[in-house]
């Protein structure tokens, strides 16, 4: 067991040493390696930003409440108390009718007319945030309620913006799917490559070994670790690529998530994540080589 | 040990590399495989190593009928075999000392015992000097017998070479081709291809196998 692992620790640093004798070809293969993982997996952690986003209040459909201008002053404030004991809401905003004017004025267009107006056209507005995890139909229903209590005067909800939003999600998601799928194809293509040139190189002492009785197991492991490391470091490569990238993007990302969605905290992928990423890559190293070396096998030693 | 039976190989070409080929060479013996260029010689060896299958025939080596032998149990047959081949086929970046420890490390062999039967092996060949050099350093007589400790590192019971004294001068020659009858007389079997005739005469008793076109024309015994 021991002389085992003396043996197994010895091919895999002959392998590395395989590596370092050939800088150059290993640094492309590599640096091929990590361009091609760090472009979904920057993908990834944009699409997870966003999502995470989206699912924190993503899936719930805000309503404003136009307070009835007929009920009163103090109608807003008490109608605004009524809501907060709802077990269905969550929070409520008063936006007072002057308030809102004065928004509207601070848009540029609308400037010119400050000061032009007699009377404030606007009624209160009540935003509601209601509970998280409802279906369409129960967001409407409550919608319904909401607009037969007194003083409401109508109820606007926005269930269009969240069917649009969680489509568009969805789509990127497929779409990072589709980039791992064909990127870790090319990362075993990019690999499969460069074991093949190793074989080419080593062919006669592939021959010679294999004339004094080395199995095809034998053989295989040297090339099997040198595919699995390549595997495995061009993902750390790309985890590394990946952060950079992240580093020079999540301060623009944060300002726009902050406007759009009042968010501003931009994470990075989970540890799990890379690790998945570098198990998945160091796999497909692997396999990868282990075809690529079979195969070569039942060409040069045929029988 | 070495059995041939009707053996007959075909490269696919008009006329068979070897047809019909019959003899035996008992434990021990050691017996020298000439022709003229092209007649099998190679081919003969290349069947005993199972580089290639033979076309008709029954070959049995030590016992085994290469006939029903698997692919996966060639590495475990040929480490009972010790090779030598004309071009040498040193690995060229490996120390001499790494080279001939090959057919151990393939086998499995402890690493405390490697070093110990690596320099036991080139003692033998008296290259015990050269054991930290790279092959390309050492004269061609110096390689070939490199070459020769790392057929018998793994005390095989056949040894085989193909043309083992073709790139060495007569002196060399006598030298390499005393080493092989040591070992046939440690009860080694030994087949020798060669084109040296004056070698085949020099050492008695032995067996002389003639071939040509593929035929073994003459199977002879030298008496000593
Ligand atoms: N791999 C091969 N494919 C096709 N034909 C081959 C192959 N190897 C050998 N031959 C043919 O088989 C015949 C015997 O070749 P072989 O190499 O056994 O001769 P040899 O006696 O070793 O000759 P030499 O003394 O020149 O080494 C030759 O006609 C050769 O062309
Ligand atoms: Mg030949």
């Amino acid at each position: 067991m021991k002389s085992l692992l003396l043996r197994h620790a010895q091919v895999l640093v002959a392998g590395l040493g395989r590596l370092c004798r050939h800088p150059l070809s290993s640094l492309l293969t590599l640096g091929g390696i990590g361009v091609a993982l760090a472009v979904p997996l920057t993908l990834y952690v944009l699409v997870q930003n966003l999502s995470s986003v989206f699912g924190d209040f993503g899936d719930t459909p805000r309503m404003s409440i136009y307070v009835d201008r007929d009920a009163g002053e103090r109608a807003a404030g008490l109608l605004a108390d009524r809501l907060r004991d709802d077990t269905q809401v969550d929070r409520v905003t008063l936006i007072p009718r002057d308030q809102g004017l004065a928004q509207l004025f601070d848009l540029d267009a609308l400037a010119p007319l400050r000061g032009r107006l007699v009377e404030n056209p606007l009624p209160d507005v009540l935003e509601v945030m209601p509970i998280a995890g409802l279906d369409e139909g129960g967001y409407r229903e409550l919608a319904a309620r909401l607009a037969r209590m007194d003083g409401v005067g109508d109820v606007q909800i926005d269930l269009a913006w969240v069917a649009r939003l969680r489509a568009v999600t969805e789509l990127v998601a497929v779409v990072v799917q589709v980039f791992w799928v064909l990127l870790l194809g090319g990362v075993a293509m990019v690999i499969s490559n460069s074991v093949r040139l190793s074989l080419v190189t080593a062919r006669e002492e592939i021959e010679v070994i294999s004339l004094v009785g080395g199995s095809e197991a034998f053989i295989r492991r040297p090339f099997l670790y040198s595919g699995t490391l390549q595997g495995v470091i061009g993902a750390l490569v790309a985890v590394v690529v990946a952060m950079g990238v992240h580093v020079l993007v999540a301060p623009a990302l944060s300002r726009l998530m902050e406007a759009y969605l009042g968010m501003s905290t931009v994470s990075f992928a989970s540890a799990s994540t890379l690790a998945n990423v570098v198990v998945a890559s160091g796999s497909l190293g692997w396999l990868a080589s282990w075809i690529t070396v079979s195969r070569y096998l039942r060409q040069v030693l045929p029988r | 040990m070495i059995r041939f039976s009707q053996v007959s190989k075909s490269y696919g070409g008009p006329k068979d590399a070897l047809s019909a080929v019959t003899f035996h060479l008992e434990p021990g013996e050691i017996a020298f495989l000439t022709g003229h260029s092209g007649a099998g010689k190679s081919t003969l060896l290349k069947l005993i190593l199972v580089m290639e299958r033979a076309t008709r025939g029954q070959l049995v080596i030590g016992g085994i009928n290469l006939g029903k032998l698997p692919r996966r149990r060639i590495p475990h047959y040929r480490r009972g075999l010790g090779v030598v081949f004309q071009e040498n086929r040193l690995l060229a970046d490996r120390s001499v000392a790494d080279n001939v420890a090959l057919p151990l490390v393939v086998s499995g062999v402890p690493h405390r015992d490697v070093g110990r039967r690596v320099r036991a092996a080139l003692d033998k060949v008296g290259l015990l000097w050269a054991e930290r050099r790279l092959p390309e350093v050492l004269s061609g007589g110096e390689q070939q017998r490199v070459g020769i400790a790392r057929a018998v590192v793994n005390k095989p019971a056949i040894l085989l070479a193909d043309e083992p004294t073709g790139n060495v001068d007569d002196a060399m020659a006598s030298q390499i081709m005393d080493l092989f009858h040591q070992f046939s007389r440690h009860g080694v079997t030994v087949l020798i291809a060669t084109h040296d005739l004056r070698q085949v005469s020099r050492f008695r008793p032995c067996r002389h196998l003639v071939l040509e076109g593929g035929r073994l024309l003459g199977d002879r015994v030298l008496a000593a």
